[in-house]
């Protein structure tokens, strides 16, 4: 377990996702219906961050060729892309957002 | 009670409406043909990025194993005929199928033009993952590629031929490169874009015949021009593949008849994907050879098998890349009305709106503004009365938009 502080709470508004650079990789953290989740930014289609993309219903979808992923799971919802995203383990600590960023891993 | 579904072509719309079937509950058997070697890749990226970057094999649409996890029987086979009344599939080898219902998913064929040089060693098409693996050994450095047709796969082979270092001629019978679907202005800033990187575009020009001994020398165009080239690229589009749907009665024009539910005239025969003429939401209808019409037809029609359908007609939704940049539209960008241009800071980025007389906006194109154009679909697709002065101003952002149209429109 090694949490680690990626950013303020403050910096994700309510709907939207946030691009955090990372030596492992980038991760996305994306903040929806007041709570905060974490998976890998890169779409696993296409060289693109999913931060860029447009969070929906618990759903990111990347704004290059609209592929969809579960938020909460990494699950594909649509294609091109067909691999799930990794998710990882995230607490909100004192307004920080905290993410084990090893415990990374494709749960579906 | 449907104990079986036979589904005519393994691409985008075939493999969808399978896994469509499936995630709904369908538990009868689903059987899937496609004559080619792979099923379900991504077939967009053939012109794009798997050209570029000379993968060994096509992207997969579907996580290995999902075939046989789903219970999608795969038959690598051609349909040759159908007969409605006994709803009964037979293949090219003879194989007998007997199914409840049927979709056909066959997509285009390209069109074929007939033409002296025509079968040539190096003229060619690009629908498949073949058509791509024998283009790519074509494109090295220095190699001559003459391009007939400058459509979306013509424009985007030019752009990837040329960051391969292969000298490209686009050969365009029209006024305009892209005019169909992009719409003439934006097919005029195209053209511009790729004679900037070195593309040689003819327009009024046309194919008239081919030279060389077994492989292709030198294209001689309709102004008499000779055009030495190493391999000639066919791209002026595809007809629906209507063959079997046409020899069974299925009623077809400009590809398979279907209503807004994708059912077509024969009440257990769906058709989804790019041979489907599907309703639009403007009223017209045609076939839309894009990739999330696609997805949403595929989706609908399994829906629409197991008796859940939703009307779905469709709003036009695709992205291309030409000369470098990304270029995404939603709805009918050659549409009547005000044009009105969202200009970013950041480079050349922008979005194009048509804006319809009572104040909506018909549809939207962006240049390098993937994120925005996000909004910007939603915009469209939800066919809101937008404040204009609002939307020129990129300062105002699209989401605040939306919230502002949509409690507009709840007071009215």
């Amino acid at each position: 377990m090694a949490y680690v502080k990626l950013c303020k709470a403050s910096e994700v508004a309510e709907g939207e996702s946030l691009r955090i650079e990372h030596p492992g990789g980038a991760l996305a953290i994306h903040h929806y219906e007041g709570e905060f989740y974490a998976t890998q930014d890169r779409c696993t289609h296409d060289e693109w961050s999913l931060a860029d993309g447009f969070l929906e219903n618990g759903v990111i979808e990347c704004s290059l060729h609209w592929a969809k992923f579960c938020i909460k799971t990494g699950k594909v919802m649509a294609p091109p892309a067909c691999q799930a995203l990794k998710v990882y383990p995230l607490r909100v600590n004192d307004g920080d957002i905290e993410v084990d960023v090893d415990a990374g891993s494709e749960t579906v | 009670m449907i104990n079986s579904i036979g589904i005519i072509g393994s691409g985008l719309a075939g493999v969808t409406v399978a896994r469509s079937l499936r995630a709904l509950g369908y538990s009868g058997k689903i059987l899937l043909f496609g004559e080619e070697e792979y099923h379900a890749y991504d077939r967009p990226s053939l012109s794009k990025a798997a050209l570029l970057d000379n993968i060994p094999q096509p992207i997969s649409l579907v996580p290995e194993g999902s075939f046989e996890k789903e219970a999608i029987e795969i038959h690598a086979n051609r349909v040759a005929s159908f007969d409605p009344d006994s709803m009964v599939l037979r293949s090219i080898t003879g194989d007998v199928f007997s199914v409840d219902k049927v979709v056909f998913a066959t997509g285009l064929r390209p069109i074929e033009l007939d033409f002296i040089g025509s079968k040539l060693v190096g003229v060619m098409n690009l629908r498949t993952w073949s058509d791509q693996v024998l283009l790519r050994g074509f494109l090295k450095p220095e190699a001559s590629i003459v391009i007939v047709g400058g459509g979306l796969i013509g424009c985007e082979v030019a752009s990837t031929a040329k960051s391969l270092g292969a000298k490209v001629t686009i050969l365009e019978a029209g006024d305009e490169i892209l005019s169909r679907v992009l719409g003439k202005a934006v097919g005029q800033r195209c053209r511009s874009n790729l004679e900037a990187i070195g593309i040689d575009v003819r327009l009024r020009t046309s194919l008239e015949r081919v030279e060389g001994s077994d492989k292709v020398e030198a294209v001689i165009a309709s102004d008499g021009s000779r055009i030495e080239a190493d391999a000639v690229l066919i791209a002026i589009g595809g007809l629906p593949d209507t063959e079997v749907a046409k020899a069974a009665g299925i009623n077809c024009d400009r590809g398979i008849v279907v209503d807004a539910y994708g059912q077509t005239s024969h009440k257990d025969v769906f058709a989804a994907g790019d041979v489907a003429n599907w309703p639009l939401a403007d009223g017209t209808r045609r076939s839309l050879e894009t990739y999330l019409n696609t997805q949403d037809q595929a989706n609908c029609v399994a829906e629409s098998i197991l008796g859940k359908g939703t009307a779905r007609p469709q709003l036009a939704k695709g992205w291309t890349e030409i000369a470098g940049r990304k270029i995404q539209f939603v709805g009918d960008m050659t549409s009547p009305g005000q044009l009105l241009v969202r200009r970013y800071e950041s480079g050349n980025s922008h979005i194009a709106f048509i804006i319809g007389e009572e104040g909506t906006l018909r549809s939207a194109l962006a240049v390098d503004a993937p994120k925005e154009f996000a909004l910007a679909m939603r915009l469209v697709e939800k066919n809101l009365k937008v404040p204009l002065e609002d939307l020129a101003c990129p300062d105002v952002s699209l989401r605040e938009i939306i919230k502002t149209s949509k409690i507009l429109e709840k007071v009215i």
